[in-house]
């Protein structure tokens, strides 16, 4: 038997060849601009605004804001409603699509989290639904395409999604130690390794938090706490350093008042590393809604310390 | 030597451990733990063939260095088949091969399909049925009924998929490759079944171990060794667990009735040929076929033989309407109901073709309108993205 070369296709045919590579691409452009045609009609049937009412409290932030806010607690403090886009893993482009949805003139509870700001996009759980502007946005903001692609692809089927629920949050509940879901090794890797998409991350947040002020928003920024296990390394970390960067900026630019909110318990107020307990939340609940109903004016930024 | 690299890697451990267990002393410093290799039951199976084929004379040993190893590891088909026959697919590599427009284009359309039914069908069916399967003791029975009939759809829109991809795929370079699923849930009994799912191993197993054995013309006490020896090589041959040998031995014993009675060829022609719709009993013999399946379905997903008897039990007992009145309301439940449904129905009008996707004598306007609505469908319809079943194997 005659042995050709296995590897090689020949290509005598080479009209065939020609006409099969020329209706493919033509096929290829084709289903690309239907599926970006799809994307856009998806986009415009979802236009039909959500509104709330500006008289709400809205909050967002990742998992730090979730089990450390209880939400029935605040409204009742406060004789309004509280509608909450905070969500364990939320990333900044959930950032983006919730503050998107806040009316002018409302009062926004924003969570600064650091670690939603070092951890992996691949880790974020941002599924808040699909908005072309927002993903303009993180991608102008510095984000890869692929994390673009991904994003896109977790929120495709959101034809019709609510930011805000107001859902009260299901805190952790109190214990005499802390429970360890993630090893203390992955917070040194957070913290202490630089993390390329940290830039774009900060870049988006501060666009989202713009936006926010340019609707006349009362905002405040919270900070929460870390246990002091992580905080005997995060505090010299390069991370630290970047977000602490990143906060002296917002509270200048912004004009922000800092102020700190120091809890004191016997208690354990922790219930992992990274959240607290319910008694921690309600600690805080109550803080938070002093202030905010003493000052309905200026903007802050509160960082949540433990004594 | 090609046996021994896929015992030491997939079966060593396995045989060590139960082995331990039986003795009752440790395993420690004895186990590899090592990380099993893409696809290796494949191309070990592929491997051995060429040397079979070698050795009873169907070819010739090949001094083509780069055509054997091309054969052994042509992409498309190296980590989950079909398992190619030396004598089908090592000349293809050393023979002038042309590019042919319309094997190409029809390798576009099965490529297509693969991935509508492994993105569309598979990876929706498989949320449900992760989930049923990791909480199956808290699900009433009609749920668990359910889960197991997606996870019948899962494993047939993966592999399936999988194999049309892969044949697709290699009508691009000019390799034709075996066919390796042939709408095997429209079987009208067992053995038709098996003569349609995963055709290149049972084949394989037939050719290479069947056969050798004296096959089905030898006493009837034979025939059951053989029988029993093929479905447990073949259910061993998807893992070292014990719920994969015995998925094989309860289709021997599905299977044994009709081979005994000589019914086992009872059904080689495709159903409902010539007509638009099966007969009652047609249907009937469908529905009971495939009712056998998922039940063998169910031991082969299970992680042990505890969990798929608790399983079966569970199904059988039968729940509340309310339960699996929720199973139904799952968000996303209706749309993929919807494409197991076109799924089965395109598989129905193309039984006697190829592929799903057989449609060139259609209208152009129509293959277009349905590509792009295949195309829109994997998009924005996909399920979370999850690697190939069949890739552990």
């Amino acid at each position: 038997m005659k042995v050709a070369n296995p590897l090689r296709l020949s290509i005598s045919n080479s009209d065939d060849m020609s006409k099969f590579l020329k209706r493919i691409l033509i096929a290829m452009l084709l289903f690309s601009a239907l599926i970006v045609g799809v994307c856009f009609l998806l986009h415009f049937l979802r236009q039909k605004p959500v509104t709330y009412d500006s008289e709400c409290v809205f909050v967002w932030g990742d998992s730090g804001m979730y089990q450390g806010l209880d939400l029935k607690l605040l409204g009742d403090k406060m004789g309004k409603q509280i509608l909450s886009a905070a969500g364990h893993g939320s990333g900044i482009y959930d950032f983006l699509v919730s503050q998107k949805n806040i009316p002018d003139n409302a009062v926004t509870v924003v969570s600064f989290s650091e670690a939603a700001l070092c951890r992996n996009p691949l880790s974020d759980y941002n599924r808040k639904g699909f908005e072309i502007d927002c993903l303009k946005e993180v991608f102008l903001s510095g984000c890869s395409v692929n994390e673009c692609i991904r994003i896109f692809s977790l929120n495709k089927k959101s034809f019709r999604y609510m930011a805000f629920s107001n859902s009260p949050h299901t805190m952790y509940p109190f214990a005499d130690s802390l429970v360890y879901p993630e090893p203390l090794p992955l917070w040194h890797s957070l913290f202490e390794e630089p993390k390329d998409w940290f830039p774009w991350k900060a870049k988006a947040y501060t666009k989202g938090l713009q936006h926010l002020f340019d609707k006349h928003s009362q905002i405040i920024l919270v900070q929460f706490p870390f246990d002091k296990q992580v905080e005997s390394f995060a505090k010299n970390s390069i991370n630290r350093h970047l977000s602490d960067s990143l906060k002296r900026v917002l509270i200048d630019e912004y004009a922000l008042k800092y102020d700190s909110i120091v809890l004191h318990s016997d208690s354990l107020l922790m219930h992992d590393l990274s959240h607290m307990n319910e008694v921690g939340a309600r600690l805080f609940t109550l803080e938070i809604a002093e202030i905010l109903r003493a000052d309905t004016v200026n903007n802050y930024f509160i960082e949540v310390m433990i004594q | 030597m090609n046996l021994l690299i896929l015992a030491l890697f997939k079966y060593y451990d396995f045989f060590v451990t139960e082995f331990a267990q039986l003795f009752h002393i440790s395993t420690d410093g004895l186990l590899l733990k090592v990380i099993l290799p893409v696809g290796i039951s494949f191309y070990t199976f592929q491997a051995l063939s060429y040397s079979i084929d070698v050795y009873r004379g169907k070819i010739e040993p090949t001094k083509d260095i780069i055509a054997f190893f091309a054969f052994i590891s042509f992409f498309p088909q190296l980590v989950a088949g079909p398992i190619e026959r030396a004598t089908n697919l090592l000349p293809q590599f050393m023979k002038k091969r042309e590019f042919n427009y319309d094997t190409a284009v029809d390798g576009m359309r099965q490529i297509l399909w693969g991935l509508f039914k492994k993105i569309v069908v598979a990876d929706n069916c498989a949320v449900y049925v992760d989930n049923v399967f990791s909480s199956y003791q808290t699900q009433s029975g009609s749920t668990l009924l359910l889960a197991a009939i997606f996870f019948t759809f899962q494993i047939y829109g993966d592999f399936s998929g999988y194999s049309d991809i892969a044949i697709g795929t290699a009508k691009l370079f000019g390799i034709k490759l075996m066919r390796n699923f042939n709408v095997p849930y429209f079987s009208r009994d067992i053995a038709e079944f098996w003569r349609r799912w995963h055709i290149s191993l049972t084949t394989w197993f037939r050719d290479y171990v069947y056969i050798p054995l004296g096959g089905s013309r030898v006493s009837k006490a034979k025939v059951v060794r053989n029988t029993f020896i093929i479905f447990l090589l073949s259910g061993f041959w998807h893992g070292a667990n014990w719920t994969f040998i015995a998925w094989g031995a309860y289709h021997a014993i599905l299977f044994l009735p009709l081979i005994l009675t000589g019914k086992n060829r009872k059904y080689t022609n495709q159903i409902a040929e010539g007509r638009i719709l099966p007969t009652l009993k047609e249907t009937g013999q469908m529905l009971l076929t495939f009712f056998l399946a998922v039940m063998g379905w169910i031991i082969f997903r299970a992680e042990s033989i505890g969990m798929a008897w608790e399983y079966i039990q569970g199904m059988l007992q039968f729940g509340t309407i309310k339960a699996s009145y929720r199973f139904f309301t799952w968000p996303g439940m209706w749309p993929t109901n919807l494409f197991i449904i076109i799924t089965l129905l395109m598989e129905w009008m193309q039984r006697g073709k190829l592929h799903g996707l057989s449609i060139e004598n259609y209208n152009k306007m129509f293959r277009w309108v349905l590509y792009s609505a295949i195309v829109i469908l994997i998009v924005y319809e996909g399920g979370q993205p999850a690697p190939f079943v069949y890739f552990q194997f």
